[in-house]
């Protein structure tokens, strides 16, 4: 059970249609998560991190185009790019926490309201939906969980509101959580306690956990693995552990080095040079404009993952001559490990 | 602040602009050239008379002085007399204006129930033919004046297939129920009279219709352009995440946050059919307060344009308290009075 799956994103690709052309955003996103797994999706913002989540969750705007790629949920496929269509069915056992509790919750409706309909229909209890509920707002830890289940969102804090969207969560009865930088809109001073308090319920009950986040740090005090994110690509994923101490990527590097004066944003102010044109992205690598050791290579190839230590993958040509693993089917040998 | 107290507050704040109205019209409508008296009269009066009526009428005082006078006279309830009907225009008002209210509150209805599900439909079904119909509709609606519609309905609906009746409050010949509060309908139901309450509706529903189209088709717009925008929120990208069915999403969980800004639009388009109305009571021959009203103004009939400005001020702050306790009853922080913490 342990190392089953319990999400896999595969070669994902969703460009956005806007007035001026086509974005293309992802570029063949691959990420693994195991059972009870804790991963962290770090990346500056614009990279495409929301996007990536909300195509887990077949939420993607109504202007997204899904050209490649596909997303299993607990060995079920959820979404999928087929011959001629997209094929989307609603991802049970997964909740998604959001950005801002504030625009997460529906400003007319009460707490207990909008939690009895989740644990209706995505944990498709009809009997005792209230008790769930309220159980699910101790669950997160909130004072007097029968009051606020009658109150409305904006009679609460922000950091209460993103409580409430972590029972929310947990009210859905998932295995994963998705949550998309579930403290950037809160006080400083509350953001550690929500993260721990995140981290706690997913060790407590066994749930997989991707957090995205633009920090480095948040992302080692809470996971097991990170991915790093660039320009719609994974550069480079491992153990938190190695990630810090063992950075192959260039871009990994920069933002390392860029970490002491790191302050939310400009996460990359290490690295000269901005994020890519998604109307005209590069053609090889995405970061090759921006990289020091960019070769003729790079800018017209894209790089494959090339394993550099054990469960430690780099997609850099730098590193090409460590044991190269074709992009597509990098989850699978990540499994294996 | 809780409800009772804003609506309170909003009443007393309405009489302050009402007396500051009373004051403009009364300037405006003595600094315009033409004696009342003299019109009232006609041409051919002989001047004793004319100044006769000026002396009962106190247009010999000053501005100032006249103004408390008929301050003093509503105060008792007394709006003066009409130089045309040559009778107490508090008569005049009773007579005219339930007549109104019939057809200005079946048109609030129709702008409310058809804006709102137009809008509601269009946008779930955003995009599709339906969608399209709706916005070349809503465009129409808006750039019509009520008076056309009322036209096209007369020919369509009364001549072209004789459904409704085409002028009047009730078929003549059918008498009037014992007047309580002057509204056909409603009297016909309290007495009983069923037949002619029948009747009286079957009257208004063309000119209510005609009348709703421009608010109706603004609210379909607001409604759908709301909804639209509410969609991609992250609330509800959520529900539709957690397999919430659409139809619940689309009556329920969208409508209700995506209705305060149609509502409160409607409001202000509800307060402008008493003086829209004119041209549409006219086509109908229905005796109401806009006709009432603006002619009145044709013959500078002091006092009558007076009252009638003061009951549309009236009718617009009624029309203001309603739609602010409905959005309070959608909106649970006007209800429960201002966010705790941002
Ligand atoms: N609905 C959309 N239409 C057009 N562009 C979009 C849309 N959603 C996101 N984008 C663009 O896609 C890129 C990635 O966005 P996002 O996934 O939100 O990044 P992140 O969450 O990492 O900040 C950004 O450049 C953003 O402007
Ligand atoms: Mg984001």
């Amino acid at each position: 059970m342990k190392n089953e799956e319990a999400l896999a994103v595969q070669n994902l690709r969703v460009n956005y249609k806007i007035y001026r052309g086509i974005l293309k955003v992802l570029d063949g996103i691959n990420l693994t998560v195991k059972r009870g797994e804790k991963i962290g999706l770090v990346g500056e913002t614009g990279c495409g991190k929301t996007t990536t989540l909300k195509a887990i969750m077949g939420i993607l705007a109504g202007n997204a185009i899904l050209s490649s790629g596909r997303v299993t949920v607990n060995g079920k496929v959820v979404l999928q790019r087929s011959a001629h269509h997209m094929v989307r069915k609603s991802a049970k056992r997964v909740a998604m926490i959001f950005q801002d509790p504030t625009a997460s919750l529906n400003p007319v409706f009460t707490i207990g309201e909008q939690m009895e309909l989740v644990v209706r229909y995505a944990a498709n209890r009809s009997s005792s939906a209230r008790e769930a509920a309220v159980n699910a707002l101790r669950l997160a830890q909130l004072p007097d969980a029968e009051r606020i289940h009658t109150n409305f969102p904006f009679q609460l804090s922000g950091g209460m509101r993103q409580r409430v969207c972590i029972a929310m969560a947990l009210a859905a009865e998932p295995n994963i959580i998705l949550a998309d930088e579930p403290t950037t809109n809160l006080d400083v001073t509350i953001q550690d306690q929500v993260l721990k308090l995140l981290k706690r319920l997913c060790d407590e009950q066994e749930l997989a956990l991707v957090l995205v986040t633009h920090s480095l740090g948040v992302a080692r005090e809470t996971c097991d693995r990170i991915y790093v994110m660039y320009a719609g690509t994974i550069v480079e994923y491992a153990s938190s552990q190695n990630i810090f101490e063992n950075p192959y990527h260039p871009y990994t590097r920069g933002l390392l080095a860029a970490l002491p004066r790191l302050t939310g944003e400009g996460i990359a102010e290490g690295i000269e040079g901005r994020i890519p044109d998604y109307l005209n992205p590069p053609q090889g690598c995405r970061f090759a404009p921006r990289c020091e050791h960019a070769t003729e290579k790079c800018f017209s190839t894209k790089p494959g993952f090339y394993e550099a230590e054990d469960g430690h993958f780099v997609s850099c040509f730098l590193y090409e001559t460590e044991r190269g693993v074709a992009s597509d089917v990098s989850h699978s040998s990540d499994t294996e490990s | 602040m809780s409800l009772t107290k804003y609506i309170i507050k909003r009443i007393v704040y309405s009489i302050g602009v009402l007396f500051g109205v009373s004051i403009l019209i009364f300037v405006i409508s003595n600094i315009v050239p033409g004696d009342p008296a003299r019109m009232a009269l006609g041409p051919r009066a002989p001047e004793w008379a004319v100044e006769d009526l000026r002396k009962e009428m106190n247009l010999d005082k000053p501005l100032v002085e006249r103004y408390f006078l008929w301050l003093s006279d509503l105060m008792r309830g007394d709006l003066g007399e009409s130089l045309r009907s040559r009778r107490p225009i508090t008569k005049d008002i009773a007579e005219y204006l339930p007549a109104s209210i019939e057809i200005i509150a079946l048109s609030a209805f129709f702008m409310a129930v058809i804006g709102i599900n137009l809008g509601r439909l269009s946008a779930r079904f955003s995009g599709t033919w339906f969608d399209g119909v709706v916005r070349i509709l809503s465009y129409t609606g808006i750039v019509t004046p009520a008076f056309v519609w009322a036209i096209l309905f007369v020919l369509l609906f009364s001549y072209l297939i004789p459904i409704f009746p085409t002028t009047g409050r009730i078929t003549p010949g059918l008498a009037a129920p014992p007047r309580i509060t002057g509204m056909y309908i409603i009297d016909g139901l309290l007495t009983g009279n069923f037949r002619v309450a029948l009747n009286a509706f079957w009257h208004i529903v063309l000119p209510s219709l005609a009348l709703s189209m421009g608010g109706a088709a603004q609210a379909a717009r607001m409604t759908r352009a709301s909804m639209v925008d509410n969609a991609e929120k992250d609330y509800i990208l959520a529900v539709r995440a957690y397999g919430v069915p659409n139809k619940l999403i689309y009556r329920r969980l969208l409508l209700k946050p995506s209705l305060v800004a149609p509502i409160s639009i409607m409001a202000l388009d509800i307060a402008a059919l008493l003086g829209n109305a004119f041209l549409v009571e006219l086509v109908f021959l229905y005796p109401g307060i806009s006709r009432y009203g603006v002619e009145a103004m044709l013959n500078k009939d002091l006092f009558a344009i007076i009252s009638v400005v003061l009951i549309i001020g009236i009718g617009y702050t009624i029309a203001n308290v309603v739609i602010d306790v409905i959005i309070a009853h959608l909106d649970p922080r006007v209800r429960l009075g201002g966010a705790k913490s941002a």
